[in-house]
């Protein structure tokens, strides 16, 4: 299996460079043949798969961006027909639009095998135990990890929505080696830790890895100091798969992109053109082996930069920085992605259709420990009631689609006209979180 | 081993090749699969050099051997066993033999071809046999094994097997996989081009996928055999509707 051959990342820049041409030109002839918005696309530029001569041919092409993919929900953008895709997961959003990815059996192999090597890169052996302390449900990439340490041969648990008590003790008794959470989880963890003095030497931890989300080089020291236990970053995009297309090997300095997969690029945010290596810009990726979803520089929205040194490791694999910001207004609160926008369509909706933009800003505030988010919500005459019930309702009603639709429990607060004043239609989020995620 | 870039052939004015790439690493076996006019035995003959319309490149080792006549690829290391054999009927099959080995020819390279000869009979004990035998009055299966034998006799390091089961009963044609099997112990790198795409992709570590001389698909034999565009590039079928 190749992706667990360590000659693989070992091959040589020259070795990389002929499978990703490779594999770049079967992708593009196959897009070209089988989804009718490549078709269209290439034609418009005049470029036809055959004169792909060598990878900087890519940049030429066009870029595919999130709403192209909205454009052709459910299954425009599929290059094999359904009976062929074993999974289909979807990664819906109210305001920007529902997406559905889906993955052949090979696809969801490749995939296994991607997050086998992010573990491998880690340390990860069979001999591991490793605890899965993530939402499968809510993050998909946990299955990914989990068919992945299974590959490896390590033993696997699968452990969704523990209290930290009930999860501590399990790490201790079922002597866990390695934890694979999302920081959010391992901050709430070390919280417990702290406040309840556990013994954490008694645990048999000796890696950690963070996924799903964007955090700092603060929440890997302060992650580090509590657990003993070195903190290793792995990349995904649910849009191409959620964990596997870049990850930390031991060197801990940069995530080495999965290039026998993938051909990264950084881009300009708002021009699409190409920025030199150690420049930070979006992050796009091409997909090189995906069957049922292909994407052809996918403009990913996260912010990074490329790194062509070659790594302490021996791998030559270009390395991307750890993402810590996105291109667009995303927030991330509580283990949840969380949009303005899709905060104001729930108000809109609740408020009534009549009523005018309503005038609202979101305060995150806390620790990384616990998260709280508020909307502060202007009273214009829409809303405006001399029942006090009424509004008591209103509230109640936004603060429980908040929670049904994006998964945030947020406090509402109903402020008079003026209060938020103009600042509230620039300024629609306060980030007052001590150190930001 | 071998790595091909962008290598478009023509004939005359017909475009066979539309851009390849596709590398070989040493001791693989590597298979090239496709319907019936794909362009997959205009890859092997471009590669020997019998396609002399080309643009691309093909690198050997580094080297890159496009365009040089056919007996210089040979002298560097390759050599085709073609489609239908191509055997010096009238000629025994020592000479056949001695033939194969006729680059190698210069004082004193007698005994090595002798010891290389034997080693061809024990490959293929068979031609031992029938070492005084006229090669077109061999069986079809004979005639294959002595073509590739011929080709080792050049002590080639890269082997361009031309779909060496045609036309031989099943039986026979397994006889000829085992023999590639064999082949591959021995540390010989085979570029092979085959219309029993199942058979070849048992023995081969890696395929591609040809249609219309383009790669569509390429990877692991595993992952092809479960590769639905596979059967799509053999039987042209395609489909309206991604629900279909």
């Amino acid at each position: 299996m190749p992706a667990l051959d360590a000659h693989c990342s070992m091959a040589s820049r020259d070795e990389v460079e002929q499978l990703q041409l490779e594999r770049l030109q079967a992708t593009l002839h196959r897009v070209y043949k089988n989804v009718e918005y490549y078709r269209d696309s290439f034609r418009n530029c005049g470029f036809y798969p055959d004169d792909l001569t060598s990878l900087d041919t890519l940049q030429k092409l066009p870029t595919t961006a999130r709403d192209t993919l909205v454009k052709n929900y459910p299954y425009g953008m599929f290059a094999v027909p359904l009976r062929e895709v074993i999974r289909l997961q979807s990664t819906s959003s109210e305001v920007r639009g529902p997406i559905v990815v889906g993955f052949t059996r090979n696809d969801i192999d490749h995939w296994t095998e991607l997050a086998a090597r992010s573990l491998l890169s880690a340390g990860v052996g069979p001999d591991d135990v490793v605890h899965i302390y993530i939402d499968y449900g809510m993050f998909p990439g946990a299955l990914g990890l989990h068919y992945g340490a299974e590959r490896i041969g390590a033993s696997v648990i699968p452990s969704s929505n523990m209290p930290p008590d009930t999860e501590l003790e399990m790490m201790k008794n079922y002597h866990t080696t390695v934890l694979v959470t999302t920081p959010h989880k391992a901050l709430r963890l070390i919280d417990f830790i702290r406040l309840h003095h556990v013994n954490v030497k008694a645990l048999m931890l000796r890696a950690c890895l963070l996924v799903g989300q964007y955090w700092s080089e603060s929440v890997r020291k302060r992650i580090e100091e509590n657990i003993y236990t070195p903190v290793f970053d792995c990349y995904g995009h649910s849009e191409i798969v959620a964990t596997g297309i870049a990850a930390e090997c031991k060197e801990r300095n940069g995530l080495h992109i999965n290039e026998d997969h993938f051909i990264a690029e950084v881009v300009d945010p708002a021009s699409g053109k190409a920025l030199q290596p150690g420049q930070a810009g979006e992050l796009m990726i091409t997909t090189l082996t995906k069957e049922a979803f292909p994407l052809i520089r996918y403009r990913t929205g996260d912010i990074t930069r490329l790194n062509e040194k070659p790594c302490g490791c021996g791998s030559c694999f270009v390395r991307m920085d750890k993402v810590t910001s996105r291109t667009d207004d995303m927030l991330f609160v509580g283990g949840v992605n969380l949009f303005p926008a899709q905060v104001e369509r729930i108000i809109a909706d609740a408020i009534g259709p009549a009523a005018s933009r309503p005038v609202f800003q979101l305060v995150v505030a806390g620790s990384e420990v616990s998260e709280s988010v508020e909307v502060a919500l202007e009273v214009n005459e829409a809303i405006f009631s001399d029942r006090l019930r009424a509004l008591r309702s209103l509230e109640d009603k936004i603060r429980d689609e908040l929670f049904d639709i994006i998964g945030v429990t947020a406090k509402i607060r109903l402020v008079e006209p003026g209060t938020l004043g103009q600042q509230a239609e620039s300024v629609r989020v306060v980030d007052k979180r001590e150190a930001n995620l | 081993m071998l790595k091909v870039q962008n290598l478009k052939s023509y004939y005359g004015r017909l475009q066979a090749l539309r851009g390849i790439s596709l590398h070989v690493g040493k001791g693989e076996i590597v298979t090239l699969i496709g319907a019936n006019g794909a362009g997959k035995s205009t890859i092997l003959n471009t590669v020997a050099g019998l396609v002399s319309q080309n643009e691309g490149k093909i690198l050997l080792e580094g080297k890159d051997i496009r365009g040089l006549a056919p007996e210089r690829i040979v002298r560097h290391g390759v050599a085709l066993v073609p489609e239908g054999r191509q055997l010096f009927a009238p000629m025994t099959v020592v000479d056949n033999l001695e033939l194969g080995a006729y680059v190698r020819h210069k004082n004193g390279s007698k005994i090595e071809i002798r010891q290389d000869m034997e080693m061809v009979f024990d490959l293929f004990p068979v031609l031992k046999e029938r070492r005084k035998q006229l090669a077109g009055t061999l069986s079809g299966g004979e005639q294959q094994m002595l073509a590739i034998a011929r080709a080792l006799m050049s002590r080639p390091r890269l082997l361009l097997l031309d779909e060496p089961s045609m036309g031989l009963a099943p039986k026979i044609s397994e006889e000829i996989f085992r023999t590639i099997v064999r082949l591959k112990k021995q540390e010989v790198t085979i570029l092979l081009v085959e219309q029993n795409a199942r058979m070849a992709l048992e023995v081969a570590g890696r395929g591609y996928v040809i249609e219309t001389g383009q790669v569509v698909v390429q990877g692991p034999s595993a992952d092809l055999l479960r590769n639905h565009e596979v059967e799509r590039a053999y039987l042209g079928k395609t489909y309206e509707k991604v629900w279909e």
